[in-house]
């Protein structure tokens, strides 16, 4: 039987896991982002020197464990003289940086994938008419074609988000106070793992369906669809009358 | 709203600079194994309206789309308003701004309203404030009847609406010279007229226009000359009269024969 006095005497320690969750999770997705962005361009391009490189970046990282991926980063590096001796090690050397920079790592792989395949999916024609006013390409990379590709990325990042929020338990493994790490001490001390589990799991659960929630009300907010069944007020005559 | 507004319109858009003037020669392209074009020459006087018609396949919306650069050519050189089109980007980039072009299936920025789609270019491109910006799309929305839809968004309007947004969006660019690629053919026969109605309107104006299409009711009421493409060359130039009436090669009269059916 449960033991809900436990669980409830768990429940605000676990708590004060969240934050640190939850910085993880941005920091992971924001350095995912900035490097997914010029990967899934280099993926897209044509030359070989472009999406080679791209393309194996993508491979390597997807095809191997993330957990593995956070101990050669927190384990690894330290072993190797020129990172102990670099001006780096300070960061290097702090397993909240370490998973950082292994977690965030990864996601750029997959968010580079999701990117990508955006990017493909675009219309040419909308993309012509732009280069046809006589917008740049950084222009119309800006006005025309990140805007519907964000659009058609949404789905797909809404998983990598969920994804990432619950990989950054793997952070525990390497000494961090996160949510999981504040269960298994929980655990440790109690000798209650299912209750504390189970608790930790919930919460998690709470945070991944409500940052789904949202995302899914962005998406809708955003989609071509929605857009035809919005009722702008009419323009006032006074504004079309202009010699 | 009359014809003749939406002519003087495109009078004082098309004599803002004296030219409008494009000249090809000898341009080539070819797509993989597909030779596209062939040794095409033409040249296009300021203010002339042409009408490229043909077959499918017979390079004439490749031809329209090396007069802007769209596509590139192998061969050859294309000149408009004096500036070559060549790899230099900002002799492209000046010729864009000074050519307008429509599209077969429109091509409107779907995420935009009808009002952003006209304000995007002019600000972006000339650097022109919101407020002048959307004075002059709100000029071209109501010539082109469309303004009362200003902040729909292009999903929200018929083909025939969209086409007409897509011709004020080009406009609000004030070009010289405007091309239209098969601009009626992705249209419900029922909105076929509006469209075409609105570019006899244009034509009236000053502005040098090339357009690819079959329509042939447009090329006679507006076209100075037409000319009639196969297999990526230029077969026959004529009058519309002359052409419609009376084609010289067996090629043309083909053709003819079939979209008359």
């Amino acid at each position: 039987m449960l033991d809900f006095q436990l669980m409830s005497d768990a429940f605000p320690k676990l708590m004060g896991g969240v934050g640190l969750t939850g910085k993880l999770s941005i920091l992971i997705l924001l350095l995912g982002m900035m490097l997914a962005i010029p990967i899934a361009y280099a993926r897209n391009a044509q030359s070989v020197w472009l999406h080679g490189p791209a393309n194996a970046y993508i491979l390597l990282i997807r095809g191997i464990p993330s957990l593995l991926q956070v101990f050669m980063v927190y384990y690894g590096l330290g072993q190797l003289d020129f990172v102990r001796h670099s001006a780096l090690w300070p960061i290097l050397r702090d397993p909240f940086w370490c998973v950082i920079i292994a977690l965030g790592l990864n996601s750029a792989a997959y968010t580079a994938e999701i990117i990508s395949g955006a990017l493909r999916l675009i219309a040419k024609g909308p993309v012509e008419a732009a280069y046809a006013l006589g917008l740049s390409w950084f222009q119309t990379q800006r006005k025309v074609t990140i805007p519907l590709a964000i659009r058609a990325a949404l789905p797909a990042y809404e998983n990598e988000i969920i994804l990432t929020v619950k990989a950054t338990s793997l952070a525990s493994t390497v000494t961090l106070m996160d949510l999981t790490g504040v269960a298994r001490l929980e655990v440790a001390n109690t000798y209650a793992p299912y209750e504390i589990f189970l608790t930790a799991g919930a919460i998690y659960f709470c945070i991944t369906t409500t940052l789904s929630w949202l995302l899914r009300r962005l998406e809708q907010r955003l989609s071509l669809e929605h857009m035809k069944t919005l009722n702008p007020t009419p323009l006032q005559q006074t504004e079309t009358v202009h010699a | 709203m009359t014809n003749n507004a939406l002519a003087n319109s495109a009078q004082a858009a098309g004599e803002s600079g004296q030219s409008g003037q494009i000249k090809v020669v000898g341009i080539a392209k070819r797509f993989g194994p597909f030779q596209a074009l062939s040794d095409v020459n033409l040249e296009i006087a300021s203010g002339e309206k042409l009408v490229i018609c043909g077959p499918s396949g017979s390079g004439k919306s490749t031809l329209i789309r090396c007069m802007n650069g769209i596509e590139g050519h192998d061969a050859g050189t294309v000149v408009v308003n004096g500036i070559p089109l060549d790899k230099v980007k900002a002799n492209r980039d000046q010729i864009r701004r000074e050519v307008g072009m429509v599209f077969q299936s429109f091509n409107l920025f779907p995420h935009m309203s009808v009002l952003e789609n006209c304000l995007l270019a002019p600000m972006s491109v000339k650097g022109m404030s919101r407020r002048d910006a959307k004075d002059v799309a709100m000029h071209f929305l109501s010539r082109v009847r469309i303004a009362e839809q200003a902040l729909k968004y292009p999903s929200q309007l018929s083909g025939g609406q969209q086409q007409r947004v897509a011709i004020a969006r080009a406009m609000c660019m004030k070009p010289k010279i405007l091309l239209l690629d098969e601009p009626t053919s992705a249209l419900d026969p029922e909105m076929v007229k509006e469209v075409l109605d609105t570019m006899v309107g244009l034509a009236q104006g000053g502005m040098t226009m090339v357009c690819v299409t079959h329509e042939m009711g447009f090329a006679r009421e507006v076209a100075d000359r037409v000319i009639f493409m196969d297999r990526g060359s230029i077969v026959e130039e004529a009058p519309p009269e002359e052409f419609f009436g009376n084609p010289k090669t067996p090629r043309a009269q083909d053709f003819l024969a079939q979209i008359l059916r």
